[in-house]
């Protein structure tokens, strides 16, 4: 073997990764050639070196940020299946006479897809962008765009014309923490009006979390005199019993006198007039 | 990651939590830099949850996949970088690489990552592959569309032209 041709092997002779009868050739030459001997010691050297060069650690930030980005990846997924769900049903059962409410309203579940996405996009770019300092901030304006894109579902959806949709509408309102006015408004309206009694019930379950506020107790108050549905009328007057709630004692007291009125949401009366 | 592709989102905790450390410094070795290392990692987990679609099984080890996304990042961020040169390498990006068990001191591995430093970008790359992270030749010659042969020709370069700057210097 040539000195050329036993530098070509040297690495792999250094890895012991060659076949033992080469491997044995090449041990040989170099007992006998100084040069590639030199030349194989000081390989061996850089080789041991790199291997043994420890890895370091990165920062916390990297595991946290990734874990935020796979949660907002996460949510866009569950989004999508809601969007596919939505198409499969309206696929399914094309009742006469929809088609356009059918078409807008998956418009506007798209709009609502894109915009996450945007979002998304938008917040990932701000987050590579800047550094620790000023994430508080990031995180504030953040989470006010995703109150806002909630409450833009839940007004898009809050008067679809499928009765689910509509419950997810309602069920929107309950991961605001702090609903505004127009938000607050919408889900009365839904518990007073909406024509399915789930809805109504949804609505009053999201209001629920709120009948400490002056207006939403109010309207709760107001609402109980209208309520027929009696597993809504039920609700309401052990929320606004355990509330202590005085005004609606009247309400209450005709229901008792109504003949009409279901033995057990008389039972819920009684029950909540003893507390008053 | 086949879970990962069918919708099993959260078990690519799982494959972060075992390839971000390589994966960071393969960019510290090429960057010198922490910050734009962890910066790079993020970017490319973050390609791994957006195109966990484009993965497959038959094209090689999901590893390799992660490696080849690490390239072209690296890739964009050289050429960014070559418009607005300036900054990087941070002191501290050196400080406690030595793993003392093989009686090399601090001072030899201060010297040897100089001389990786001076290696053209694609032989640095080559040595961080196999020998700092040690990835069989196989596995590169998926990531670098390239056979074993030509892998194990550029490795040899490598490691010749370090050998020279590094025993030049004492």
């Amino acid at each position: 073997m040539h000195c050329k041709e036993v530098q070509a092997v040297l690495i792999e002779y250094l890895d012991q990764s060659l076949d033992t009868g080469v491997a044995a050739v090449v041990k040989k030459h170099l007992a006998s050639c100084p040069a590639c001997q030199q030349e194989a010691g000081e390989m061996q050297q850089l080789l041991l070196a790199m291997k043994d060069t420890a890895m370091q650690q990165p920062g916390q930030s990297l595991r946290d940020n990734f874990q935020t980005l796979l949660q907002s990846e996460m949510n866009m997924l569950s989004m999508s299946h809601l969007l596919e769900d939505e198409e499969k049903e309206k696929d399914a059962a094309p009742a006469p006479g929809q088609g356009k409410p059918a078409v807008l309203s998956r418009l506007v579940w798209q709009a609502a897809a894109a915009f996450l996405l945007l979002l998304g996009g938008a917040w990932v770019g701000a987050t590579l962008q800047h550094k620790k300092d000023d994430r508080p901030n990031e995180m504030a304006v953040l989470q006010k765009e995703v109150k806002e894109m909630k409450q833009m579902l839940l007004f898009s959806l809050i008067d679809d014309e499928s009765a689910s949709q509509r419950i997810k509408a309602v069920s929107y309102a309950e991961e605001l923490s702090n609903p505004d006015e127009p938000v607050i408004d919408a889900l009365i309206n839904s518990l007073n009006n909406d024509k399915n009694a789930n809805v109504r019930l949804a609505a009053l379950y999201s209001l629920a979390r709120w009948a400490d506020r002056a207006t939403v107790r109010d309207s709760l108050v107001v609402s109980l005199g209208r309520q027929t549905e009696p597993i809504v009328q039920i609700v309401l007057i052990n929320l606004l019993a355990e509330k202590r709630e005085t005004r609606a004692i009247p309400s209450m007291k005709a229901i008792l006198s109504n003949d009409k009125a279901l033995k057990e949401v008389k039972d819920a009366a009684q029950k909540g007039l003893r507390v008053l | 990651m086949l879970l990962v592709k069918d919708g099993h989102l959260s078990e690519l905790t799982e494959l972060f939590d075992r390839y971000q450390v390589p994966l960071y410094n393969f960019f510290l070795r090429l960057t010198l830099d922490k910050a734009t290392s962890e910066d790079l990692t993020q970017n490319l987990f973050y390609r791994v949850i957006r195109y966990r679609q484009s993965y497959q099984a038959s094209q090689g080890t999901f590893r390799t996949w992660l490696y080849r996304m690490a390239r072209s990042i690296y890739a964009d961020f050289y050429k960014q970088r070559q418009k607005q040169p300036g900054r990087l390498t941070d002191e501290g990006a050196e400080e406690g690489l030595a793993d003392h068990s093989s009686g090399y001191s601090e001072a030899d591995f201060q010297r040897l990552d100089e001389a990786l430093a001076l290696l053209p970008s694609d032989q640095r790359e080559i040595l961080v592959l196999s020998r700092y992270q040690g990835l069989k030749y196989e596995e590169i010659s998926k990531i670098k569309d390239l056979s074993v042969g030509a892998i194990k020709v550029q490795v040899f370069r490598a490691i010749r032209q370090l050998r020279s700057l590094y025993f030049k210097q004492s």
